[in-house]
């Protein structure tokens, strides 16, 4: 490198206003790319989740907005809010035959905590709905769970 | 610095991040609950052409093979295998014939680790559709008045693991159809409380490896579509996925067998895949416990109890296997026969006969009450996602 080039770098300024500029801009670029990277990481999460009894809708649960009941299911839906939100779908009169998800709003994730559907409840050892994906079934109540919206088809889970 | 060279490189900066980021095409897909009594995800780039059709010949597929391997299906080549008496030839279709094949191709391989005559043992346990609600069936003079409260009888469990001899299962064609035929052996005759013989016969379940099999007819069917990105994934136990979204590797959760607060990620690893098969078998969806103890759907042939759950066990073995690289087949069939063999057969097994293959176990030490994921994985390919679980390198 010639002797004056070297001698023009070493005395220009550093933070002369055209230099600066770039600085900033390349400061922009990082933090964005940090925060891409973070939030895409984690995939968009569920709106809230649906219910199907068959080809029909029980209801929807929107985590922001709350309850929307299908028609024919007024009578067979309640919603207890607290700590977690506890969904319950009944499917007799007697309100003997139900299954009970729990939805923890803050995380997003829904899972099925009770049923009466078989001795064994195999629904209840399904993975919860997490992230906008999954689906959660009951196969005697012929009941399906799941999640609105979200980055449903992204990264698949084995097991 | 010449005025106009920060202006510039700023141009150019932008140009080359748009040019790494552009949209590359997100992930969509199809959805059935139709087959296998699960769900089966079909997930492609959107903007792929003709995927209906495609999915449609998916659902077709699912549908003959689903037909011919189910236990329930009336007229279906496995059912009436099942019903037929021993010593009996029965005429099975292509997909039955195919699968039985491998299932004992297979069978040879694991010493029979893996074997799909334990259908009776399935049932004996309480594992079939009649009892997960997908469907009905007459019950037997070996059911339990409650399952999750007592065992087997004994009886029972000591005759059905004597009929689960697959090798003297016969497959053969003759004319261009395909026969199977069951061993004269194999039949039993079984005192019930009230003093009744009823005579039983070899049953098989290919529940397992009719999965695999399923999976590996879709991904002849979405490559001949000409798909290159995206997924398939049948149940969550078997799958293959393409390229991902970008074009390159796909990160798939491998389910955490024991979520609690203890482990309370729903995965307890993350492995980087593309274009492979996998497949997993594990003890923590289809169970019940009985006095702490965990019974679950995958049944040792060799001592007729799940696994994990003979009477000496204090809970300790391996809680989840997932096999990538095989065909989901041979995958499903591994998988099954790893939990069977225990952790330290299922080792000398991967050692000797997997180093083609990636495998992560899970194993439960009843004793130290600890967690030990063993795994061949590279490390840029495998990452954690729990603390309290020892990694040992194979």
């Amino acid at each position: 490198m010639p002797l004056d080039t070297l001698e023009k770098i070493r005395t220009r300024k550093p933070f002369a206003p055209l230099d600066l500029l770039v600085y900033l801009f390349l400061a922009v670029a990082i933090v964005t790319a940090i925060v891409a990277l973070a939030v895409g990481a984690r995939g968009e999460r569920a709106r809230g989740i649906e219910l199907f009894a068959g080809e029909e809708c029980v209801c929807t649960f929107s985590f922001s907005d709350g309850l929307t009941v299908g028609s024919g299911w007024e009578d067979s839906v309640t919603v207890q809010t607290g700590e977690t939100t506890v969904l319950t779908v009944y499917f007799d009169e007697a309100r003997s035959e139900y299954n009970r998800l729990e939805i923890d709003l803050s995380e997003g994730t829904v899972v099925m905590a009770d049923a009466t559907c078989s001795r064994r409840r195999d629904c209840t050892h399904m993975a919860p709905i997490r992230g906008g994906r999954g689906v959660i079934v009951c196969l005697p109540h012929d009941l399906k769970v799941m999640a609105i919206g979200g980055d449903e088809f992204a990264n698949p889970v084995l097991g | 610095m010449k005025a106009k060279s920060p202006v510039k490189f700023i141009l150019l900066f932008a140009a080359a991040t748009c040019s790494a980021c552009s949209p590359t095409g997100q992930l969509i897909g199809y959805r059935s609950y139709d087959h296998f009594n699960t769900e089966a995800t079909w997930a492609f780039v959107s903007g792929s052409e003709g995927a209906e059709e495609t999915w449609n010949a998916i659902k077709e597929t699912l549908d003959r093979i689903e037909y011919s391997l189910s236990t329930e299906s009336e007229g279906g080549s496995v059912a009436r295998f099942n019903a037929c008496e021993a010593g009996e030839t029965v005429e099975i279709d292509a997909i039955a014939y195919d699968v039985l094949a491998q299932a004992k191709s297979y069978y040879e391989k694991t010493s029979g680790a893996y074997n799909p005559a334990v259908g009776l043992l399935v049932d004996l346990w309480g594992f079939t559709p009649r009892f997960t609600g997908a469907s009905g069936g007459a019950a037997q003079p070996y059911d339990r008045e409650d399952e999750t409260q007592r065992l087997p009888d004994e009886k029972y469990l000591t005759a059905f693991t004597a009929l689960t001899d697959f090798s003297g299962v016969e497959l053969f064609e003759r004319d261009g159809k395909y026969y199977a035929k069951k061993p004269e052996s194999a039949r039993a005759v079984v005192c019930d409380a009230e003093g009744r013989e009823t005579e039983y016969t070899m049953r098989l379940n290919l529940g397992g490896i009719g999965k695999g099999y399923a999976v590996d007819e879709t991904e002849k069917l979405v490559r001949a579509a000409g798909y290159e990105r995206g997924y398939f994934n049948l149940g969550g136990s078997s799958m293959f996925v393409l390229n991902g979204e970008d074009g390159g590797a796909q990160e798939i959760g491998i389910l955490n067998p024991r979520p609690s607060e203890r482990f309370p990620t729903q995965t307890y690893a993350t492995v980087r895949e593309e274009n492979a098969s996998l497949s997993s078998s594990g003890d923590y969806q289809l169970y019940y416990e009985i006095d702490g103890k965990r019974y679950c759907h995958i049944v040792n042939p060799f001592t007729g109890y799940p696994v994990n759950a003979e009477p000496q066990n204090d809970g300790s073995g391996l809680l989840t296997a997932s096999v990538f690289g095989l065909s989901a087949a041979e995958g499903d069939a591994v998988t099954t026969a790893l939990l069977v063999m225990g952790r330290d057969d299922a080792l000398s097994y991967i050692a000797e006969n997997l180093s083609g293959a990636r495998v992560s176990l899970v194993y439960y030490d009843g004793a130290a009450d600890s967690y030990t994921v063993y795994t061949n994985y590279s490390d840029d390919r495998f990452s954690l996602n729990v603390s309290g679980m020892e990694v040992v390198k194979l």
